[in-house]
């Protein structure tokens, strides 16, 4: 009797566990996907993009600006580093950016309402 | 008489069974669920393609380099065999015309032919992926239209098409270099750039 009782007990306390754990599981996979179609990621590409074609025609004396007040979103900043742009929009910070290439110097400055994105001659 | 040992050492065979049991169910469903989020990852991923217009645009800026409106500049660019033989500009075509920034993805390649058509071979970057390039360049398909010849009727191959290359870009332009005023020694200049995807 009392090996029957563990034995129930055990088993009790493994279900809980299971099913703890497989709902670990179905959460980190529900919040992993709603990240993926979260459309700020979709935002964000499409304004990397845009920048990286302006500035890879770009003449220097050529600006370009964004609005913070973006149609789509907030974009929240704008930088360049490493020969790539980055841009984060609604709180989805860019991890990798995309790279543009130039002849010319590219300068992000930030105003209050927007950001500039200048190209000027190198030096 | 119950042997009390043996009790315990069944029940804790058992406990251990169950444990095994348990942790082969645990990574069945970590196995399932991590291929659900691998397939859901792929549903829900987009990327925006630039790389066509990137390479247009780099085969401007790379072409520009060397051609002033329709002449070989001959201030910057001396086709002299011997600058032609530094190893340092055969390969490094973007350094050269001081194109800045991440240049890993890009590959390109200049080759000017002169009057005598010799070649002269510019590149820089990763060739590798140009295997993959000839591999979708090799398939080509082709329009056929039936045509009406008298009362037969028969298939004629009209054109060919070849695959589509994302991120792939080449022409061959025809230039002129100035003599210092004088006749005009015909070029062609052949640009091919290719960009790859980010990782």
């Amino acid at each position: 009797m009392r090996c029957v009782i563990n034995k129930r007990g055990d088993v009790m306390q493994m279900y809980l566990i299971q099913i703890m754990l497989s709902g670990l599981f179905v959460v980190l996979f529900l919040m992993a996907t709603v990240q993926k179609s979260d459309s700020r990621l979709v935002k964000q590409q499409v304004l990397e993009r845009e920048l990286v074609l302006l500035i890879d025609s770009a003449a220097p004396g050529m600006s370009f600006v964004v609005n913070k007040g973006y149609r789509n979103g907030i974009v929240q900043d704008v930088f360049v580093q490493g020969g790539r742009i980055f841009v984060a929009v609604d709180g989805l910070v860019s991890l990798k950016g995309y790279s543009y290439f130039t002849k010319y110097s590219v300068v992000v400055r930030e105003f209050d309402d927007r950001f500039v994105i200048e190209v000027r001659e190198s030096g | 008489m119950v042997d009390t040992n043996a009790l315990l050492l069944w029940n804790k065979r058992g406990v251990l069974g169950e444990h095994t049991l348990m942790i082969a169910r645990l990574a069945l469903i970590a196995f399932v669920t991590f291929i659900l989020l691998g397939i859901s990852s792929l549903v829900y991923s987009y990327d925006i393609n630039i790389r066509d217009a990137e390479a247009t645009l780099l085969a401007r800026s790379v072409v520009n380099c060397f051609v002033t409106g329709d002449l070989l500049d001959p201030d910057k660019r001396e086709l002299a065999r011997s600058e032609l033989e530094n190893e340092e500009l055969l390969y490094s075509v973007l350094d050269y015309c001081e194109i800045k920034g991440d240049l890993d993805r890009y590959y390109v390649r200049v080759i000017i032919f002169d009057s005598a058509r010799e070649e002269y071979v510019f590149s820089q970057g990763d060739s590798g992926a140009l295997w993959v390039r000839g591999l979708i360049k090799s398939q080509t398909e082709t329009l056929m239209v039936a045509r009406l010849d008298g009362s037969d009727a028969r298939l004629e191959e009209v054109s060919s098409f070849k695959g589509y290359v994302p991120g792939y870009f080449e022409k061959k332009y025809s230039i002129k270099r100035s003599k210092d005023g004088g006749e005009g020694i015909n070029f062609d200049i052949y640009v091919e750039v290719l960009v790859n995807a980010e990782v």
